[in-house]
């Protein structure tokens, strides 16, 4: 038992090495802000610029709906890119992958160690990000004051997502065992899809029937409702342009959907981690470098 | 013994090679390359839709989405692209042989730009064909006049962000990945910039060649209102054209003097 | 052979290379009490002549790496100066670099996506060297490591003696007026280190004008190639001399090797002997390894009586020429593998 918590812990330690002592103290805290803050003014951006194109039909809801999905959303990108990332610089430019796997390290609770770093910056990332959002605009005040926190909620839905969120980044950290440097383009690719799917910028009813489909398979879909209607509340009765197919059930039921679906992810992700590493075992790829 | 110009074709040629044969190569970049960024500007096209926006702006998302792949290489294919070749052990053979550096970084460009255009010329079809964006170009010579100036003076900033970042170290990755949202959010990747920052936050952001580009695009595209008229637009990016690559030859060999100094043109992993 | 009557191929004269440790981050500084900067090189001075097969022998960590990247315009000098055929590495690197190439051992290079033809001729291509003229020079150079068949793999897939192989290759394909070779055969089975070394023989009597530095771990290499040697420890040379002068260093002393049971049973002391210059031994499970120079051979007696009274079991004794190594253990104080050095009377004997 010791073996796997040793593990957990070295890696956990070794991914905050890695991600934070490139830069001083400050620099890194710059990053942390910056970046999502960025992310989101780019989506308030967009707000604005529809606002002044279509004038009152974009409902002021809009903008608090963006601005915490995309905030929610960052924790889920940084551990599915940073769980790939760690696959591909371990073996491209650290080259230190091969040493890991053929060491007692139990290798998917290696990856599990530096996931939880990346979790860790994500949620500070996502935290900050929200709170530059409260401080910059009232609507997301006024939206996040109404009912308030729901903490239980909150709590239930980052539990469940954090075995979402490993899954979610071990499937695409698998992928990238058996491809070269570009696997961290392919999870930003599949990042992006997700982002569609789960309707972060826009309420699902938008898209297609059979791709809301799609988005209702995913729990990412519910966990980001959950985690909107736990940080601000249900949809008002009177924006009907942000009410999507989930807008009716309840927290219990979103959260079963979600743990209904992240079992689901945990089963793909657990068989296809164990095909790609022993796909890349066979094939020679936990120590090949391919520099493009 | 070859002329240094002739060298720096040579060399610009060979270098070319590696990225253009990886896209014959890589049995997964139709996929990760094309298909998904695609999938990816869906997210804005359908935001804008809910949000009821005039048809038009779901062309600004195509539009810029394809124009923040050639940035998106200029980043990771040019500014991380000799700390990359550093640790692939590449670099010290560069600098060891005659071929000018700048050679070698030209090489990159071209190659960059042919793989990143196949990418950006995917979305910008499958995007239009998908959301059924309407195209009426004032002038397709101007059009292609303003995207090849774009070019030209985004992969001269890629060629100064080489050097920088090398001299940078490990922090160069983080930087990389800390200039992609604010850039996106400057250039106006999404929206027209003109029509939400206020006119001096415009015009200094008009020092990235993407927003100075994209915009006068938009205008011969979309007929969106702009930072400046089109010409204006273009006559700057020739300027910061000719400006970064001047700056991207002095960088260089700057670079290469503080390196050969501090002993970090070979040392890896930092 | 050497060419005599022209200026030297590589001369350094004081060169010395610090590096700075490193800064402070996140709050973590280095020791205080430890050094500030470390020495690589200090105070080098070297002359190769052209034509010259020239050797550089050291330790891990001498600095002949070091040595290697000033001359090859990779890195500064921190003080005293270098030429390359004449030429300044710091004012003239960009005419040095058509005239020389750089083979590192056991490092790898080169792009995964190519295959080991297109990996050479791209980096024949940017020292200008033609399309043709690269393919006709790759078929060779690839024919003389053994790796012909290996022409179209990609590098990716190739195991890490056959991309040593093909960065043995690189050096050669640009025809360098002159070659750096840092450990090429580090890690080569030992037909392949026997072709690379008469491929290297070959090359250099092709042409009087080429200039080779090599450096090395294996002293037997050395001995076979160099027409002279560097001595390099601790960033300073030690010694520098032809292999055959080098070992008329030690011929003034007798060389015996002793092969004794395991055990510490009075080897350790033999350097402590009156008439024993140097003894090194050499511990492996099975054995221990001695080897011991004597100012005169009757001293063997007394060395024998030594081992047998502290109950050491002889297994075999012989008188041996002397090698490099010894040359080496006598300049640096232990062997290149470690051996230990037993200890002796300060003043080197009676």
């Amino acid at each position: 038992m010791t073996q796997p918590l040793r593990t957990l812990r070295l890696a956990a330690w070794l991914g905050w090495q890695l991600e934070t002592n490139w830069a001083s103290p400050w620099l890194f805290a710059i990053y942390m802000v910056v970046k999502p803050v960025c992310g989101s003014l780019m989506l308030v951006c967009m707000f604005y610029a529809a606002r002044a194109a279509a004038g009152a039909k974009v409902p002021a809801e809009f903008l608090p709906y963006l601005y915490v999905s995309n905030a929610c959303f960052g924790l889920i990108g940084t551990v599915m890119f940073g769980l790939s990332n760690a696959v591909v610089t371990d073996r491209e430019r650290y080259r230190m992958l091969k040493y890991i796997y053929i060491s007692p390290a139990h290798f998917r609770t290696y990856f599990l160690g530096r996931g939880l770093a990346r979790a860790l910056e994500g949620t500070v990332g996502g935290a900050l990000n929200i709170a530059a959002g409260l401080l910059l605009f009232a609507d997301l005040r006024r939206a996040m004051g109404g009912e308030g926190i729901d903490w239980l909620w909150l709590v239930v839905f980052l539990g469940v997502g954090s075995a979402m969120l490993w899954a979610a980044g071990m499937i695409l950290a698998g992928a990238c065992l058996n491809m070269s440097r570009n696997g961290m383009f392919l999870s930003e690719g599949i990042g992006g899809v997700v982002y569609l799917l789960s309707g972060v910028v826009f309420p699902i009813a938008v898209l297609p029937v059979w791709i809301q489909w799609v988005s209702r398979a995913l729990p990412t879909t519910y966990w980001l409702e959950g985690m909107r209607r736990a940080l601000m509340g249900p949809v008002p009765a009177d924006t009907p342009i942000l009410r999507g197919p989930l807008a009716d059930w309840s927290n219990a039921e979103l959260a079963g959907m979600l743990a209904l679906t992240t079992a689901g992810l945990v089963v793909v992700a657990h068989y296809f981690w164990r095909w790609n590493e022993r796909r890349a075992w066979r094939l020679g790829k936990l120590e090949e470098n391919a520099g493009v | 013994m070859p002329s240094s110009l002739r060298l720096f074709v040579d060399a610009a040629r060979a270098r070319t090679y590696p990225r253009v044969a990886w896209l014959f190569r890589s049995r997964t970049w139709i996929f990760q390359e094309t298909l998904l960024p695609v999938l990816g500007v869906a997210a804005f096209a359908y935001s804008y839709r809910a949000m009821q926006a005039p048809e038009a702006y779901t062309g600004l998302v195509v539009l810029g989405a394809a124009m923040t792949t050639f940035w998106m290489n200029v980043l990771w294919g040019m500014g991380a692209a000799l700390y990359w070749e550093r640790d692939a052990g590449n670099l010290e053979l560069y600098v060891m042989s005659p071929a000018p550096l700048m050679g070698i970084l030209t090489g990159m460009a071209l190659g960059g730009m042919t793989t990143t255009l196949v990418r950006a010329a995917t979305i910008t079809v499958a995007g239009v064909l998908l959301f059924n964006v309407p195209l009426q170009p004032t002038s397709w010579w101007a059009l292609a006049g303003v995207f090849l100036l774009t070019l030209t003076a985004l992969y001269g900033l890629g060629m100064m962000f080489a050097s920088v970042f090398l001299r940078w170290g490990r922090e160069a990755w983080h930087l990389v990945n800390l200039f992609q949202e604010p850039v996106y959010l400057l250039t106006g990747t999404n929206f027209p910039v003109s029509a939400i920052f206020p006119k001096a936050v415009a015009v200094v952001a008009s020092a990235i060649p993407l927003t100075a580009g994209m915009d006068a695009m938009r205008q011969v595209l979309f007929h969106t209102p702009g930072i400046f008229p089109v010409w204006q637009e273009a006559l700057l990016l020739a300027v910061l054209s000719v400006v970064f690559l001047l700056l991207a030859r002095r960088l260089l060999r700057n670079l290469e003097r503080r390196a050969k100094e501090e002993g970090k043109l070979t040392i890896r992993w930092q | 052979m050497p060419v005599m009557d022209h200026p030297p191929a590589i001369r350094t004269d004081q060169l010395t290379r610090t590096y700075r440790l490193p800064r402070k981050r996140w709050g973590k500084s280095p020791p205080a009490d430890g050094p500030a900067a470390f020495t690589a090189l200090d105070g080098v001075t070297l002359e190769v002549r052209p034509g010259e097969l020239f050797g550089l022998l050291g330790p891990n960590g001498a600095g002949k790496t070091t040595l290697i990247k000033i001359l090859t315009t990779l890195l500064a000098p921190s003080s005293g100066t270098a030429r390359v055929d004449g030429l300044d590495v710091v004012r003239e690197a960009d005419a040095i670099r058509p005239r020389i190439n750089m083979v590192s051992g056991g490092e790898s290079s080169g792009y995964g996506v190519l295959n080991v033809r297109e990996n050479l001729w791209l980096f024949a291509r940017i020292y200008g060297v033609s399309t043709r003229t690269a393919y006709d020079r790759i078929g060779a150079m690839l024919d003389v490591v053994g790796l012909a068949d290996k022409a179209t793999a990609r590098v990716s897939h190739l195991s890490t003696g056959q991309r040593q192989k093909m960065n043995f290759c690189r050096g050669f394909i640009t025809d360098p007026k002159i070659l750096f070779l840092d450990e090429p055969t580090l890690g080569l089975d030992v037909t392949s280190a026997r072709a690379i070394r008469g491929f290297v023989r070959e090359w250099m009597a092709e042409r009087p004008e080429r200039t080779l530095l090599l450096t090395t771990h294996y002293m037997a290499e050395a001995d076979e190639l160099c027409d002279r040697l560097a001595i390099i420890d601790r960033g300073k040379v030690l010694a520098c001399d032809t292999p055959a002068n080098l070992k008329k260093r030690v011929q003034k002393h007798t060389i015996f090797e002793l092969s004794l049971a395991p055990g510490r049973n009075g080897w350790a002391d033999l350097g402590k002997l009156p008439g024993v210059h140097q003894s090194t031994a050499n511990e492996t499970p099975t054995t221990v390894e001695v080897k011991v120079l004597l100012e005169e051979e009757p001293v063997i007696g007394s060395v024998v009586q030594k081992l047998v009274t502290s109950g050491g079991h002889i297994l075999s004794l012989k008188k041996v020429e002397p090698t490099l190594e010894d040359v080496f253990i006598e300049l640096v104080g232990h062997g290149l593998g470690g051996d230990k050095p037993a200890d002796r009377p300060s003043g080197g004997g009676p």
